[in-house]
């Protein structure tokens, strides 16, 4: 499948920043594989991938992330019997990494802010062993009716979902971890045979990073002194990801922690056409289709000051 | 908007549970039961929930368990999923075209030893949901939206190895 002509034009800005940016387009356009996260909380990875060959599967385990596998020839993955006993959940293999990095530990509570549909959010529970509470925020009704179908499928009971928006999300509770994954232009999910997404409206886009910005704010602010929160976004942006953390870390509200990663990846941009950012920005972590063959991705990790 | 039962409703779910599938009150140690209009949601216990639900505007809080909307009570497929491990009565276990039939959300002629009413269904020791027994026939429970997937596929390989 060739790449869209209007989206490597769209990219094309990106011909600086993107090392081997050939390679780059080339992985455009491969096939996606399909990665699972098996869910912990009701089978190990070992019993999981003994008992799928033995159904007749192909796994491939994921090195860097024990819960992880590729599944190989299967068209409809959500529609399997296993899936339906909530042993897997279908996840991009860079979208496991935000709710890895943020690190949750029993017992602690946790703000998913932007939660639905929920990958992450069942991600945080499982890796607390269900043993805590994750309040899982998305100002879309609708969009949590597909949150609790993953909640209730893969049998997680740490959860409690709410409906704010997330620029107003009450500040009389304080939380000691928190999820930002806002929404963003999406260009990471991108491949050839897709249709073009959200960033060819600049309209479109200078909104998202408004809002990007407002929501990071009011996470800095429910998040307890000290404690972290993960920022994560599915585009390749400058503007919907080190711009952004930039507003948080220029007035010294937070500081950028050190990410530690199984796979290949780039440093966060400290400069973009005429702007800079903070240097620590180098610890923001960037993924390209070509470095992981999964979603491009920018990972975040900072703390708030005491 | 859910609060939590009081403990004279706990103690009538724990009854319904342990009369009806004869699981063990100690199987619900450590979690609450929420009501809802027309839900109990079965939750993970925490110093700070009740605070939090006092705090926040929760739409909903761990998993359902059961529906109220009628005088008769149906277990969810989600909380038998979770705690239906612990049943020693009226649980069926289901293999091949019966199987097939339950995921259809199709009826199962019987007669089978089970009381009438509703039924935890299971395939290899793994619960699969909920059925409603009666009249020597077996009437499955699987959510229509959950049973989807497997709606007119009627091949072997859809609840025995891969479906695609």
């Amino acid at each position: 499948m060739r790449l869209n002509e209007k989206m490597a034009q769209t990219f094309n800005r990106y011909r600086d920043i993107i090392p081997d940016y050939e390679g780059f387009l080339t992985a455009l356009e491969q096939p996606l594989p399909v990665a699972i996260r098996v869910n912990i909380l009701k089978i190990g990875p070992g019993p999981f991938r003994d008992f799928m060959t033995n159904q007749g599967y192909k796994l491939e385990p994921v090195r860097g992330i024990e819960e992880a596998f590729l599944l190989h020839g299967i068209e409809a993955p959500g529609a399997t019997l296993e899936y339906f006993l909530g042993y897997y959940q279908i996840q991009g293999l860079t979208s496991m990494l935000p709710a890895k990095i943020l690190d949750p530990r029993r017992g602690e509570i946790i703000l998913d802010l932007c939660a639905a549909p929920g990958g992450k959010t069942t991600h945080i529970a499982q890796l607390m062993g269900d043993r805590g509470l994750v309040v899982a925020n998305d100002f879309k009704p609708e969009r949590t009716h597909v949150l609790r179908s993953h909640i209730d499928r893969l049998g997680i009971l740490s959860v409690l979902v709410c409906c704010y928006h997330g620029q107003a999300f009450p500040l009389r509770r304080k939380f000691d971890r928190i999820l930002l994954d806002p929404p963003c232009s999406a260009e990471g999910t991108y491949r050839a045979g897709l249709p073009p997404i959200l960033s060819e409206n600049p309209k479109v886009a200078r909104h998202l990073v408004r809002v990007q910005k407002e929501l990071l704010r009011q996470s800095l602010a429910v998040l307890r002194p000290g404690r972290t929160l993960v920022y994560s976004t599915c585009t390749y942006a400058p503007e919907e990801n080190e711009a952004v953390v930039n507003e948080a870390l220029k007035d010294g509200e937070a500081e950028l922690l050190p990410i530690s990663l199984p796979f290949p990846h780039s440093k966060g941009l400290t400069s973009w056409n005429d702007e800079s950012y903070q240097p620590d920005m180098v610890k923001a972590v960037r993924f390209y289709p070509h470095q992981v063959n999964s979603w491009g991705f920018f990972i975040a990790h900072l703390r708030k000051r005491s | 908007m859910p609060t939590f039962a009081s403990e004279a409703e706990r103690r009538e779910i724990l009854d319904y549970f342990s009369g009806r599938f004869g699981i063990p009150e100690k199987a619900f140690e450590g979690f609450c039961f929420l009501k809802g209009e027309r839900k109990i949601w079965v939750v993970r216990d925490h110093p700070e929930l009740e605070k939090i639900l006092n705090q926040l505007k929760i739409d909903s809080a761990g998993i359902p368990l059961l529906r109220t909307k009628t005088s008769m009570w149906k277990p969810t497929t989600a909380g038998l999923h979770f705690f239906g491990r612990h049943a020693t009565r009226n649980v069926i276990d289901l293999e091949g075209d019966a199987l097939r039939a339950f995921l259809n959300r199709e009826s199962i002629e019987g007669p089978f030893s089970l009381d009438p009413g509703f039924v935890i269904v299971r395939w290899r020791g793994k619960i699969l949901g909920c059925a409603v027994y009666g009249k020597g026939r077996l009437r499955s429970q699987i959510p229509e939206k959950r049973g989807e997937p497997f709606r007119g596929k009627a091949d072997a390989e859809e609840t025995e190895g891969p479906s695609a």
